[in-house]
């Protein structure tokens, strides 16, 4: 990992609040986030949304399954993996031998800093908390499988938005303890077998529309429900609403609808499109529990890689899953235990009021650009345009290009981190100032300039010293109010540039090169 | 590999040939395989249900705890259950 931390980030920051517009580089993923509703909506499987939302969700499931480039973070198997690779569960040995040969297999001929390779060694096989690993006996905890799978969810849906182009799509769920016994049965969607929604391996009577509990009706539950603690250990163990709602109607409704090929295992689970609308559901019912004034764990420092839609990467901490409003999404209606009164307010508002520095520790950060490839330096400026972490997949429709006159819906700061800096010779005292989209051809800009950043030295590296453990050095530069200031006098270009310019001496022998170079959004 | 069925948890004293499923009053839960390649357990509060079948007189001194599978598990699972444990926490 690189030596810049998420507090480093917000300490390199200015205030947040800003009132952002993006340029069209960004419109894709920007046009999610810019001119989608305050908070979405998670509709019922069953209800006339929830049954557009499934429309839409058939498109983008055949989308991601027949178009996207093998090993893009926003195609099908990505995602699947990303919960875990076909294959063993067990032991952790053959687990890992198998991701090393799936990931050879997937990015034959990329270099080992692919970022998509990159992504894909980060998280495949992360499925909390259902794997082992005796070398990091942490790595796998029973308390996170709520968020983790939280997060799972909420960027695969940002991935559907930017595969149809439609911001304002949501993840239906299926409410299969509804109380209605034709809620028990599969949504129908996923029985059409045209339908990119079907799989064949699944039980023969949930395919065949018959309740999914018909072996052992009454089998699910939501018994989970009588726990007021989300974890509690004991010895070799725990209880709570976490480890019994994890057991059922989770573990069941997975066994209760697929065969050993398909939902009833975890190496296999999440190739099932109805995999997402259950967890969907998971989802619901934690948010649900937490409504009725129960209270989260304090959550560890632990983050958790995901891709977002723009197929930039992600660095989630647990606790920005810890409720539903934090990620700015809720659910049509959620479940209130019979006897219990519904309650008059959620535990916690729809949106924060503020982004305080304590909640800002807890948002994911989302890599939003990149310059692709590393940036060699020397005695003269070097200028780099940024780009889309990924291609963009499809042709974006007019409406997600339409110009971003709306305010931001949430506050946000924008950095621009230099990574994996390395050198060749000693620089000395020399340095480098960074401007954020200086236009081409400016004559020497001093740090009064407006573009102006901040400014790259080179403290604590070396040329003997560029392969430590660490992941080399890093430096990290606020641009939130250089990009307002250039928004706010339209002069922002398409493609922001990234101009270094050498201060002092020896800087041609030094060579210093950037590995990585990316704006990532907090 | 996973028997692909679940399986219903008893608690007390009877045939296990008369225990009826979730409406059943010694009933305690229902379990699966699906993540047993991380050896976690299955976990269910019995609380309400020892004070029931203690009220009703339908509990010994060592309850017993019966697993009933719901169907047929694939040939070849040899699905185990290592230990079964009967703990006191605090809510």
């Amino acid at each position: 990992m690189d030596s810049f931390t998420r507090r480093s980030l917000l300490a390199a920051g200015s205030s947040a609040g800003l009132a952002l517009c993006l340029p069209h580089w960004l419109r894709e993923a920007a046009a999610q986030q810019m001119a989608s509703p305050l908070v979405h909506t998670r509709y019922s499987a069953t209800s006339n949304q929830g049954k557009a939302m499934l429309a839409k969700y058939a498109t983008a499931v055949d989308r991601m399954m027949t178009q996207a480039p093998k090993g893009d973070p926003r195609s099908w198997d990505f995602q699947w993996y990303t919960h875990w690779i076909p294959g063993p569960q067990f032991p952790w040995s053959q687990v890992a031998a198998k991701k090393t040969s799936t990931i050879q297999q997937f990015y034959q001929g990329k270099p080992p800093n692919d970022p998509h390779r990159k992504l894909a060694e980060a998280m495949w096989d992360d499925c909390q908390a259902h794997g082992s690993n005796p070398s990091d006996p942490s790595f796998f905890e029973e308390m996170f499988f709520l968020p983790w799978h939280r997060y799972f969810v909420y960027y695969f849906e940002q991935i559907i938005r930017a595969v149809l182009n439609d911001p304002n799509f949501t993840l239906p769920y299926w409410d299969y303890l509804s109380g209605n016994v034709s809620d028990l049965s599969i949504p129908p969607e996923f029985r059409n077998t045209q339908s990119p929604l079907y799989r064949s391996n699944r039980n023969p009577w949930v395919n065949a529309g018959d309740r999914i509990d018909k072996n052992n009706p009454g089998g699910l539950n939501l018994n989970a429900f009588k726990e007021t603690s989300y974890i509690k250990p004991i010895p070799n163990g725990s209880v709570g609403f976490c480890p019994i709602l994890d057991g059922n109607p989770h573990g069941a409704v997975h066994v209760f609808v697929g065969n050993s090929t398909g939902m009833a295992q975890i190496p296999t689970a999440a190739g099932d499109p109805v995999f997402w609308l259950h967890h969907c559901n998971i989802d619901r019912l934690w948010e649900s529990w937490n409504r009725l004034s129960h209270s989260n764990p304090p959550w560890p420092s632990r983050t958790f890689p995901f891709a977002n839609g723009a197929g930039g990467a992600v660095t989630a901490p647990v606790g920005g899953a810890d409720r539903v409003a934090l990620l700015h999404y809720r659910y049509e209606n959620y479940y209130v235990p019979p006897g219990v009164a519904e309650p008059l307010v959620a535990a916690a508002p729809l949106a924060p009021a503020a982004l305080t520095e304590a909640a800002a520790l807890q948002a994911p950060l989302e890599t939003k650009a990149i310059v692709p490839g590393p940036v060699t330096l020397g005695a003269a400026p070097v200028r780099a345009s940024l780009t889309l972490p990924s291609a963009p997949l499809f042709a974006a429709a007019p409406q997600a290009v339409a110009p971003l006159a709306l305010a931001p819906p949430v506050d946000r700061n924008y950095y621009l981190v230099l990574g994996s800096i390395t050198l060749q010779g000693d620089p000395g005292a020399a340095t480098y100032n960074v401007y954020f989209d200086l236009p081409e051809g400016a004559a020497a800009p001093s740090t009064e300039d407006p573009n102006y950043v901040g400014t790259l030295n080179f403290f604590g590296v070396s040329a003997d010293h560029n392969h430590d453990e660490g992941g080399g050095h890093g430096a990290t530069f606020n641009v939130t109010e250089a990009v307002k200031n250039l928004q706010a006098s339209g002069k922002l270009s398409a493609n922001p540039s990234v101009t270094l310019v050498p201060r002092g001496e020896g800087l041609d022998q030094a060579k210093p090169t950037v590995g990585e170079m990316s704006l990532v959004e907090a | 590999m996973s028997p692909g069925i679940t399986y219903n948890v008893y608690l007390g004293r009877r045939d296990a040939a008369h225990f009826s499923g979730a409406t059943d009053p010694n009933y305690v839960g229902t379990f699966s395989f699906f993540d047993a390649g991380s050896s976690r357990d299955a976990v269910f509060n019995v609380t309400g249900k020892l004070r029931k079948l203690d009220e009703a007189g339908a509990l010994d001194d060592q309850p017993t705890v019966t697993v009933v599978p719901a169907g047929t598990p694939e040939s070849g699972a040899k699905p185990t259950v290592a230990k079964v444990r009967l703990v006191a926490a605090e809510p």
